[in-house]
């Protein structure tokens, strides 16, 4: 069928060269680091800082051996191997041992999140974006950006290394040695490159950016997961299927383990292995996992700016209060565990919580908490901001030019992303306090759960007021922020007021502000003060909006 | 006549949706093939398969002699494409990004890449989220254009131009053409692709439904008379070769074959012409005509 070409592809090493699945990679690579040349910086230098600070401050709240030595024997409990570590180092509980063993799990769903944006921005938003076809229609191999992808994450995982060896190295603690500071940093590292591993598999899976983002963070809450359960039940087996055990059996500053670097290297290979079958294996802008047809009309609740907004969020939403839910659901049976030891030793139950309340409650406020602050995230950098993409990508602009007005249609976003996080906060509430109350036979712990669940809609509020008044002044600004602020509330908030340390630092997180109820009794004038602030930033972010430009795309 | 493109039972299949269902084609060496269809009959389909982009399900497909899914970075070295939709990096400007593209590709004529922004009146020191969506076409001509390459392979290409740069597309276009470049331009405007192609194939609801050179498909063109006569033109639906009469008073419309043209102005003429417009089909009314569609309305990228 095909007849002879005078022109035929010019045979030998030069077509060869220029096929290979690869071609183009320094070209594009070099593009992508232009583009993140301040995006890359940001993360490495934001992460690094954060484990510092967590040492800085850890070192001020353990100043004694005593007082790490009582930290340790509470340490090896289930409920606290299920929210940290397998009790590493505790036998002479140090600074460092506090880092693998604590600190570490917190940093990787940071260090996690970042290798996922990086990959998802340089494989599917680029073809999402219709930007690829006119790179894939050039000499570019196909599986190049997939590669431009990976090595970006495995250079920002590897300036975190770097950074953070260097941070700890010379931050003077005597536990804190070079050499563990150089494997905790690799550790990090490697658990960061295997999560942007795992993300080129689900970016061949789904179709579009956000759900591929979704599915590589339900992912990794699934590996949180499983290393909570491996531990807990003792089941070290099943834990090793966690990148988070991973690091944290590097023994780092106890016992210096090298060889499990090993195993994200060979885990990573396997899964890119994969992705790359996958990707060989679709259309370029598609995913495998095929996209229904929907229905032809819109009903009427959908034609109205809110009905829009619920529409589009709802595979999201479900994933996060799943997600979530999950979360609250896993930890509720192991507080019993916690009340029966706090029953022989009062000495637990006050170390948990340095003021009043019984060990369970004090553990369940820190669980509310937690819950909080991810119910804010979802409402703050996600749901509101979906009114910041949509405006980018000019999908703002044939809404307002109806008769809908800016004020109804930026409310709509912030309408649903409010009914979203608070109703992802009580469900969530609600799980943990049905199964915390089943373990600890107490029927008063759920509607307690419910009163604390109502405590943080005040912080949760601010968080999505803050992301409000930054889209109306600046706008790309508005998801660094709610970020830092959430960083902030679980960094040096939480791993603050759980562990004592910080001084005043913790106190300044709004999750932390109100009170830890049930531990403490509820301080109506910190939850009105919230109230407060927000209502003025919503105030304040809505006038701003009505008066700046809309971004559109040209 | 050697092909530089050949597409033989092409099938494409999305998910329970079928694209393309029999897709046949052939372009030869040297020709400019306008490649016409209406929105969602499967133009971009079939460039997207050509490039690689996209797997094909059935079919024999060969570009520049090669399998376009297994060979494709190396043929791309030797074609360039350019989008119906070009969407560019916001951060970078317009001449990095033509850049960029002239660097994967290898072969570049940097003088003619001058040359080329030019006559474009492309400013390429603009970031490209500045750029309005006929300058981020003009940023993909630009870059087509400027390389040394064999095919050029053209989605509409001027969707967002305003006529006069599209009258300078296509100059460039016939200029290329003089270079012995092979040019697949799809569109949706029949009037540009007279202008310029040697054969045309017309895709609809992803078939192959014509194909040949403009004189071949002469039976498909129907032009469309409206005349003001001193005397009602009550007669005129007796005339051979007319359709579609519409007599309001003096003022009559008629579509009438191409081959009979002739007849109807004598009659007009008997009659007493007082204004005579003549408008030559749009690949819409052809479609109408031909298949009954109604596609004016659809909008769907294909």
């Amino acid at each position: 069928m095909t007849s002879q070409q005078t022109s035929a592809p010019t045979a030998g090493g030069a077509s060869r060269k220029a096929n290979g699945t690869l071609t183009g990679l320094s070209t594009l690579l070099r593009m992508a680091l232009r583009r993140d040349r301040f995006r890359l910086p940001a993360w490495a230098i934001g992460i690094a800082t954060g484990v510092i600070t967590i040492l800085v401050a850890a070192s001020g709240g353990y100043s004694s051996e005593a007082e790490l030595a009582e930290r340790a024997e509470m340490l090896q409990r289930p409920a606290l191997i299920a929210i940290s570590g397998p009790s590493i180092g505790v036998e002479n509980y140090t600074l460092g041992a506090f880092l693998t063993n604590e600190a570490i799990g917190y940093m990787l769903i940071v260090v996690a999140l970042m290798s996922i944006f990086f990959v998802v921005r340089h494989t599917r938003t680029e073809e999402d974006a219709g930007r690829a076809e006119l790179l894939r229609s050039n000499v570019v191999g196909r599986h190049a950006s997939l590669a431009v992808g990976m090595i970006v994450a495995v250079i920002a995982n590897l300036a975190i290394a770097i950074l953070v060896a260097i941070g700890l190295g010379t931050a003077g603690v005597d536990s804190v040695t070079w050499e563990g500071s150089w494997l905790y940093g690799l550790a990090m590292a490697g658990a960061g490159m295997f999560f942007a591993a795992t993300t080129a598999v689900a970016v061949q899976l789904r179709g579009q950016s956000t759900p591929a983002i979704a599915l590589a963070t339900l992912l990794m809450f699934v590996m949180y997961v499983i290393r909570s359960v491996g531990d807990v039940a003792g089941a070290y087996w099943l834990s090793w299927f966690s990148p988070f055990a991973w690091a944290q059996r590097t023994y780092a500053f106890v016992d210096n383990l090298w060889w499990p670097l090993l195993v994200p290297v060979v885990a990573s290979a396997a899964a890119v292995a994969l992705a790359v079958r996958l990707s060989s294996r679709r259309d370029l802008g598609a995913g495998l996992w095929a996209n229904r047809p929907g229905p032809s009309s819109a009903s009427s609740t959908l034609a109205s700016p809110s009905g829009m907004r619920w529409r589009l969020q709802r595979g999201v939403l479900i994933g996060w209060t799943l997600g979530i839910v999950g979360f609250g659901l896993l930890y509720g049976p192991l507080i019993g565990d916690v009340e029966s030891v706090a029953a022989n030793s009062t000495q637990i139950g006050n170390i948990i919580a340095d003021t009043g309340g019984s060990a369970a409650e004090a553990l369940l406020a820190h669980l509310v908490s937690i819950l909080a602050i991810f119910s804010a995230i979802y409402g703050g950098a996600f749901a509101v901001l979906r009114a910041r993409n949509d405006e980018v990508q000019g999908l703002a602009e044939p809404v307002l030019a109806t008769g809908v007005g800016r004020t109804r249609w930026l409310g709509s976003y912030v309408g649903v992303a409010a009914l979203s996080s608070i109703g992802i906060l009580f469900l969530s509430a609600f799980g943990l306090g049905v199964t915390a109350a089943a373990s600890v036979g107490d029927d008063t712990i759920l509607p307690k759960m419910l009163l604390a669940a109502l405590v943080y809609v005040a912080p949760v509020l601010l968080t999505i007021s803050v992301s409000v008044a930054f889209f109306g002044f600046a706008p790309s600004f508005a998801r660094p922020a709610v970020w830092l602020l959430a960083s902030y509330a679980i960094a040096i908030g939480k791993l603050g007021e759980l562990f004592g340390v910080g001084g005043w630092a913790p106190q300044l997180s709004p999750f932390s502000m109100v009170s830890r109820y049930p531990a403490e009794d509820v301080s109506a004038l910190a939850i009105v003060g919230l109230l407060i602030v927000a209502t003025g930033l919503f105030v304040v972010g809505f006038r701003a909006f009505r008066t700046r430009d809309i971004t559109t795309p040209v | 006549m050697n092909d530089i493109i050949s597409i033989n039972g092409l099938v494409k299949r999305f998910g329970n949706f079928t694209a393309l269902h029999d897709v046949d084609m052939s372009v030869g060496e040297g020709e400019i093939h306008g490649f016409l269809g209406p929105n969602g009959a499967g133009k971009s389909t079939t460039i997207r398969v050509l490039l690689g982009l996209l797997r094909h399900d059935a079919g024999d497909v060969s570009i520049l002699g090669g399998d376009p899914w297994k060979d494709a970075a190396a043929l791309h070295r030797r074609l360039a494409y350019v989008p119906g939709d070009v969407e560019l990096w916001p951060s970078l400007t317009g001449g990095q990004v033509i850049d960029i593209l002239a660097r994967l590709r290898g072969s570049f004529d940097s003088k003619r890449r001058e040359a080329l922004c030019e006559r474009f009146d492309l400013d390429p020191t603009k970031r490209c989220r500045t750029y309005s969506k006929g300058n981020r076409q003009k940023v993909a001509l630009v870059a087509a254009l400027a390389s040394d390459v064999e095919l050029l392979l053209l989605d509409e290409p001027t969707a967002g131009l305003d006529p006069l740069m599209d009258s300078i597309f296509q100059e460039v276009i016939i200029e290329e053409k003089q270079r012995g470049r092979t040019v697949l331009l799809s569109s949706h405007i029949l009037a540009q692709v007279e202008n310029l192609a040697d054969r045309v194939s017309i895709i609809r609801k992803g078939r192959i439904v014509e194909s040949g050179t403009l004189d071949e498909l002469r039976h498909l063109s129907r032009t469309a008379v409206t005349a003001k006569t001193a005397r009602p033109a009550e007669q005129i639906g007796t005339v051979a070769g007319v359709h579609n009469v519409r007599l309001d008073g003096p003022h009559v419309t008629v579509d009438v074959d191409g081959d009979h043209i002739g007849e109807v102005m004598g009659h007009l003429h008997r009659l007493g012409i007082e204004s005579l417009v003549s408008t030559p089909p749009t690949l819409e009314q052809l479609f109408m005509r031909h298949y009954g569609d109604d596609i004016a309305g659809t909008e769907r990228a294909a």
